[in-house]
């Protein structure tokens, strides 16, 4: 068996060659994908014409999507939902690539080791399932000051402990989700040091309040006290291993082993042209042992630099029935 | 001579109304004719749907129609639009489907305006047409457009459109945009775009009858079938079902054939191990509702009380849920519950998204 974290995180071989050697590996061992790639007339060599199809995400809901379904995996991840939704699942056979995937990752744009985490959320303890969780925990363990950590919900941050990471030299990398930073903030202005950066992991719509990611990054800013090259964002989610961020602005990057691509809505096998609207389609090769070719649900749009942005979910426009488009005129 | 229960002026409109649809409808009419011939020709709608829907208003349009739709409006003599401006934006995912709102608007007595869907650009203007050459409506009172930045300024007492959730706010700034609304300006927006059959059993004239609700017009309409609740399950009866279908298909070929991400939902469908049948140009599947593209009829196996459930569940999603018994009952959907083999033969007075589209132009 391939030593897969050496080959997909050394950098030593191209993405192309990668995505060729994971596409023919879960074609012979994810028995859910070959069924999907044959029966859309793509075999093991399809690869070889840039083919790899885009699994839609559903299926981590819908069926187990692994490559190894008779071992037992590291950990399982689930996605967020109420009692009575139904809920993705992915199957994690190796932990530790998880592991690498979100330091090594997470390296690749900040100093981690200079670094102190706080994560706005839901402690590790409280949450095992989110695999986001997981990650900030991940991150929280690598530091030795004992300066990260998960801070306590639904308190506003305490001045003291700000002005201990500042004199510790180190920079303050603060994770949260959407509303849960709305709501820190909301519990009274606080400002940062000037080299700290907050990160939201999106969630900008719930059943109960929409916001639109510039608004939020302007009251973090305002918040925060903070230039808005100072907030960041990252992408990621229950089905995949690897992270993108947008590092102040609104285009995300991803790591080295992962890649966007935008996908026609009404022929995923057909990639986009750079700044056309379409459905988010990602490679993560971290991926590896369940699917790495997802069709996500997001809508959004790449720069010629391989850059692209979250526009929101994709929601069909023309639905069967009557509807009176204005783009018709 | 006869006292009408309605005032003289509704009286005449009537009259004027089902004569100008008679003379429309006339198998002489030549305009009529040539709009036909150019929208199957231009590939608009296939001849099949066409002739369906013109028959079926030759069928439907009549004055027993109209009585009974202002008796189910309740409209008296003191009730009329007259001077009120009235803008229709068309839809045009079937052929003529604009016509109920055009005929609602001038029997009310309001001046119509219309904006004409691309995808539908000849057959409802022959009807306008007929209705200008009445005594009844002059040419300030019947106008239409094919876009709608043409009508700029044009301010409308009340706006009549159909829309997703998503393409509602795009079609409110645009009028916006155009100035077409004044400070009270109602709004009549609908917004089902599918409706549920539950059928319980397997009778030929009910089997004949599903299929044309689900797949007439290529299953694009709000009245189509896009979910069936039935005791049955979709394996146990997607043979049966296939000879029904393909009959239908003889005679009625779908025109619009759907995109390929139709075959990416069939592998994904058999990927999950998911019951389906796919019929080359339409998918029917068991479960799975996502409803978020056309071309998929999803099946469901339940009782009534599930199919009551779930098309309670879609709320403004759903137009109508179709029983094959006039005796059978959906608790709570009453006013939903109508008869297959109506869902692509409404009355002329049928409601979308259950408003009553008269009574609505009518109300104060």
């Amino acid at each position: 068996m391939a030593d897969w974290k050496e080959l997909i995180f050394s950098g030593d071989r191209s993405f192309e060659d990668l995505s060729e050697k994971v596409f023919r590996y879960q074609f012979e061992n994810n028995p859910v994908y070959r069924i999907f790639c044959e029966t859309l007339g793509v075999d093991a060599s399809g690869v070889l014409m840039g083919l790899p199809p885009h699994y839609p995400i559903r299926g981590f809901k819908d069926t187990m999507v692994t490559c190894s379904d008779d071992q037992e995996p590291d950990m399982i991840f689930r996605s967020s939902g109420t009692s009575g939704m139904e809920r993705s699942e992915h199957r994690v056979i190796d932990g530790e690539l998880y592991q690498r995937s979100a330091l090594q990752g997470f390296r690749h744009f900040y100093d981690l080791d200079n670094a102190v985490i706080w994560g706005y959320t839901p402690g590790y303890a409280d949450n095992p399932d989110s695999s986001l969780i997981w990650m900030i925990n991940e991150l929280i363990n690598q530091d030795e000051s004992g300066l990260s950590r998960f801070l306590p919900l639904e308190e506003p941050l305490n001045r003291g402990e700000i002005e201990k990471v500042e004199r510790s030299g180190r920079q303050l990398i603060l994770f949260g989700a959407a509303f849960g930073l709305v709501d820190l903030v909301e519990m009274g202005s606080v400002q940062l040091p000037s080299d700290s950066i907050v990160i939201e992991t999106g969630g900008m719509k719930t059943h109960r309040r929409e916001i639109t990611r510039k608004e939020l990054h302007q009251r973090l800013s305002k918040r925060f006290g903070l230039d808005k090259s100072r907030i960041h964002s990252e992408y990621g989610m229950t089905e995949l291993l690897s992270q993108a961020y947008a590092t102040g602005g609104k285009w995300f990057r991803t790591v080295p082993w992962m890649k966007v691509t935008i996908r026609n809505p009404d022929d995923p096998m057909e990639e986009l042209l750079a700044y056309q609207e379409g459905l988010i389609g990602v490679v993560d090769l971290a991926n590896v042992h369940s699917c790495s070719f997802i069709l996500t649900g997001d809508k959004g749009i790449m720069d010629r630099q391989g850059q692209f942005q979250v526009l929101g979910r994709w929601n069909p426009k023309d639905l069967r029935g009557c509807n009176f488009l204005v783009e018709e005129d | 001579m006869t006292v009408s229960r309605y005032g003289a002026d509704t009286e005449n409109r009537i009259t004027a109304i089902v004569q100008a649809v008679e003379n429309w409808l006339d198998p002489d009419n030549e305009y009529l004719a040539r709009a036909f011939e150019q929208t199957v020709e231009e590939g608009y709608f296939g001849a099949h749907d066409v002739k369906h829907a013109i028959r079926w208003l030759k069928q439907s349009v009549n004055r027993e129609a109209v009585d009974t739709w202002l008796k189910q409006s309740n409209i008296d003599k003191n009730h009329d639009s007259v001077d009120e401006n009235v803008l229709c934006l068309h839809a045009g995912n079937l052929p003529l489907v604009g016509f109920q709102d055009a005929f609602a608007t001038l029997l009310s007595g309001a001046r119509y305006t219309g904006k004409i869907s691309r995808k539908d650009p000849y057959l409802l203007p022959t009807f306008l047409n007929e209705v200008k050459k009445t005594n009844q409506w002059s040419s300030v009172d019947v106008q239409w457009v094919h876009r709608l930045d043409d009508l700029e300024g044009m301010q409308n007492d009340a706006i009549l459109f159909a829309g997703s959730p998503a393409s509602v706010p795009d079609v409110m700034d645009a009028v916006e945009r155009y100035d077409l609304t004044l400070p009270d300006t109602r709004y009549l927006v609908r917004t089902a775009h599918f409706s549920v059959a539950w059928i319980d059993n397997r009778e030929p004239n009910n089997m004949e009858e599903l299929v044309e609700a689900i797949f007439r017009y290529g299953g694009k309409g709000c009245r189509s079938v896009a979910l069936v609740v039935s005791p049955f399950g979709l394996d146990d009866i997607k043979c049966e079902l296939t000879d029904y279908i393909e009959s239908f298909w003889l005679h009625n070929p779908q025109h619009d054939k759907p995109a390929p991400k139709l075959k990416y939902r069939f592998a994904y469908n058999k990927s999950v191990e998911r019951s389906q049948a796919w019929l080359d140009h339409f998918l029917l599947q068991q479960g799975g509702l996502e409803l978020d593209q056309d071309f998929i009829c999803y099946w469901v196996e339940g009782d009534r009380k599930k199919a009551g459930e779930l098309a309670r569940s879609f709320g403004k999603d759903l137009q109508s849920i179709y029983v094959t018994d006039p005796q059978q009952t959906i608790p709570g959907l009453e006013s939903r519950t109508e008869l297959l083999g109506n869902a692509q033969q409404p009355p002329l007075y049928w409601k979308p998204d259950g408003v009553d589209t008269l009574e609505w132009l009518l109300k104060d």
